[in-house]
């Protein structure tokens, strides 16, 4: 039981790990096959955990009725919502466009109800960026004043009038030889600095997503095995 | 029998109307053009013309004269049913193989046993005269003056290889550029046997597609710029491996293949002998030999620090992040409010996930010990049944087995907006003590963190998503950058062997730095250089320097 639990993953990780990297320097068709052949059973481990996610979520919002919690009338319409999709895709074969040529109630409720929340949710997102662009532009520290006259330049530099103003009325196109325009300037900000530090945090990234890797496949990391050492 | 007649009348109206207009009858033969006949050694002229209506019932008559005015001679009869450019068997270049076009080869100038020949350098007048039942249709005269070819010098260093480092379903083609080169085509030509058909697998004007542009590093491939390079994967028969057959998921075994490379330029032309190549697959990419190095060499670098940091002390920096974590949850228990902690939205495949599950079940850890509750809200079936065992373990280590909520890890939804709508709802409602992002985020980030932060709750952010970065720095108390979010498991364990890959990480960075401080230097050299070379063939670019490869996988 113990080897079930505790060396049988530890070697089924180990031999896939080191398996799955070196495929990447094996180009024949064998080995690309091997790929999607454990691409494909994540896939189908996903597809058996899905069912585990309903589980859960059934078992949440059941709880919350049954123990009638404060809000438990948004666990009924949670229910409400999983039978009326399932109910209409039964409905809809399936199919997102019927042999007419048109539209299905899935499609309906997909176009008309799913898309217009998820925009919803998306559009919220420039007015957050507002308010956090509000409290991040104070210039506080040296840092915060860099972080502000980055923002700024880049900003307004996106802004066609700022270029006429910049290029056409105060004529800055050219320094020595060196290309001032406004654009210019928005480039070198985003591709110098900005890439430079980008960089710097993927160098970080990659080696840290390696030694991560390589912790778990030799065993080192068990964590996630749910148990410690 | 009139109730009969009514229909059939409709019918037959019916088909009237369906039935398309019939197409006139042109005044001549369209596009009539007689050139001298490519690639051969004079003394020979192609005419060509388009096809007309009810082109089975004309006869065509080409007409020749020498002068414009006449006297016209028929030379060549041609039946509208026959004689098609596509069937010239000529080759590629200028030559064009429409179906619709007719096509005849004139040497003589009358149809005739001892009729005169066409001379080079003589220029004739030709005409076309179509007869169509009881009409006769002539075309505009046109001149034409045929000429001898010479033969194209030949083509040197002409290779056709396999191709390196693939899974057999490609060749490589080089040969070396000649003197016109500007001025040439080439074609390389493919066939299942030596003896053809050919057809063009792949072509190039001169001038264009060299070795460097294979895109190969330096250990594999040469860097002759006048050496020209194409990439043969197919032919029109097919793709050079055979496709898998879709029903009994079988390969067969790929076929030989003849290839010849053939230059033109003018009416000259040259093509190399026929070569037999079969592609083959190769056990090893060589190409990322650069890159199964650098992975042999940081895992052995791990493994020894490893080795090296047990028993010992290594010293880590201070992340004021994951100091907070203490504050954190002893805010939560004073306040007895929750805890969020959230996973990221990848699923387990991402290394960033892996990297929040093992935070968690630190953070689980002291969350056990000071008796407050944890809420994980998952939008990841397998990262949620990663996650609940991993906390069940970690209040087992915590010894409080008996504080563990099974419901404390629940599965939300995989819909991105849908997720983000929960959570930010039940945020605003419970108004968590503290919260934790930990993987990777997308356009999520901003609207959980800013949620999170208007509920008052400490916040403590970790990601690799360079993109969401600003936003979290933004709207949380703490971030932990790109690489602290991997170092994170190690820092609040702080167990030796897990320390040691933080030390084998800075010595993969102090690598790449020293990397990065040398590789200015060549490419500044390189620039430099190149800066002072005239000739366009010559100048090299810091591109081109073979230690680049090193670093960039070529």
């Amino acid at each position: 039981m113990l080897f079930a639990k505790r060396q049988l993953p530890l070697i089924i990780c180990f031999v896939v790990g080191v398996v799955t990297a070196l495929q990447d320097f094996v180009p024949t068709n064998f080995s690309q096959k091997v790929s999607i052949w454990l691409s494909d059973w994540y896939i189908i481990a996903a597809m058996f955990a899905s069912l585990l996610g309903f589980g859960s979520v059934a078992l949440v919002h059941s709880g919350r009725i049954r123990r009638q919690m404060k809000g438990w009338g948004y666990s009924v319409l949670v229910f409400v919502g999983v039978v009326a999709m399932f109910a209409v895709g039964v409905i809809s074969g399936g199919k997102e466009v019927s042999d007419s040529g048109s539209p299905t109630p899935l499609t309906w409720m997909y176009v008309y109800a799913m898309v217009p929340l998820q925009a919803t949710m998306f559009s919220l997102l420039g007015f957050y960026v507002a308010s956090a662009a509000f409290r991040s532009f104070r210039a506080k520290s040296l840092e915060s004043t860099l972080l502000l006259a980055a923002a700024l330049i880049v900003l307004i530099g996106n802004v066609p009038f700022s270029n006429y103003l910049w290029s056409a009325k105060m004529g800055l196109t050219e320094w020595q030889g060196i290309k001032i325009g406004m654009p210019d300037i928005v480039g070198w900000v985003m591709s110098t600095p900005n890439v430079a530090a980008r960089r710097g945090v993927a160098f970080g990234v990659a080696l840290g997503a390696i030694a991560t890797a390589l912790k778990i496949i030799f065993g080192i990391e068990r964590a996630y095995l749910g148990g410690g050492d | 029998m009139r109730i009969a007649a009514v229909p059939l009348t409709v019918l037959l109206a019916t088909a009237a109307l369906g039935q398309e207009a019939a197409p006139p009858v042109p005044e001549a033969p369209k596009k009539f053009a007689v050139v001298d006949f490519p690639f051969d050694g004079g003394g020979a002229l192609a005419a060509t013309w388009e096809k007309m209506p009810y082109d089975d019932r004309v006869s065509y008559v080409i007409l020749s004269a020498p002068a414009k005015e006449g006297p016209w001679t028929a030379c060549l009869t041609v039946k509208g049913t026959e004689g098609w450019k596509s069937e010239a068997g000529l080759p590629p270049g200028g030559w064009g193989g429409e179906k619709d076009v007719h096509y005849a080869k004139i040497t003589k100038l009358a149809d005739a046993g001892m009729a005169p020949v066409v001379e080079d350098g003589r220029e004739t007048w030709f005409r076309i005269r179509a007869t169509l039942d009881d009409k006769v249709l002539e075309s505009e005269p046109v001149a034409a003056t045929s000429s001898k070819n010479p033969p194209l010098a030949a083509v040197a260093e002409v290779k056709f290889e396999d191709f390196t480092s693939d899974n057999g379903s490609a060749v490589a083609a080089t040969w070396r550029a000649g003197p016109d080169d500007e001025k040439t085509t080439y074609y390389v030509l493919v066939a299942a046997s030596e003896n053809g058909p050919w057809a063009v697998a792949e072509s190039t004007p001169g001038g264009e597609n060299f070795m460097p542009d294979a895109g190969l590093p330096f250990w594999l491939w040469g860097r002759d710029k006048d050496v020209h390079f194409l990439k043969i994967t197919k032919s029109p028969l097919g793709p050079l491996q055979p496709n898998e057959d879709p029903a009994t998921h079988t390969r067969a075994p790929t076929p030989d293949w003849w290839f010849r490379l053939v230059a033109e330029s003018g009416g000259s032309r040259w093509e190399s002998a026929p070569v037999k190549l079969r592609p083959e697959w190769n056990v090893f990419d060589w190409a990322k030999l650069n890159k199964f190095f650098y992975m042999i060499g940081f895992a052995a670098v791990c493994l020894v620090v490893i080795r090296i940091a047990r028993g010992r002390h290594l010293f880590i920096r201070r992340i004021p992040g994951l100091d907070a974590v203490d504050e954190a949850v002893g805010r939560a228990t004073e306040m007895g409010k929750p805890i969020y902690y959230l996973t990221g939205r990848n699923s387990m495949t991402d290394v960033s996930t892996v990297a929040a599950t093992l935070i968690l079940g630190e953070i689980a850890k002291k969350v056990a010990t000071y008796d407050t509750q944890i809420k994980v809200p998952h939008t990841d079936a397998i990262v949620m049944a990663v996650c609940q065992e991993i906390t069940r373990e970690a209040y087992i280590t915590a010894g409080r087995p008996d504080a563990f909520r099974e419901d404390s890890n629940f599965f939300v939804t995989d819909d991105q907006f849908g997720y983000t709508a929960a959570v930010d709802g039940m945020m605003v409602r419970e108004k968590p003590a503290a919260c934790f992002y930990m993987g990777y985020y997308y356009a999520e980030a901003l609207l959980l963190a800013e949620t999170g932060a208007s509920t008052g709750a400490i916040q403590v952010a970790g990601t690799d998503a360079d993109h969401q970065l600003p936003f979290f720095v933004t709207a949380c108390d703490y971030t932990l950058i790109g690489e602290e979010l991997y170092a994170a498991g190690a820092y609040l364990s702080r167990e030796p062997v897990l320390v040691g890959t933080l030390r084998a990480q800075d010595v993969g960075k102090a690598v790449i730095l020293a990397g990065l401080l040398i590789l200015t230097v060549v490419a500044t050299i390189a620039q430099w250089v190149s800066a002072s070379e005239t000739d366009p063939k010559k100048a090299w670019s810091w591109q081109e320097v073979w230690i680049f490869d090193l670093v960039r996988g070529n």
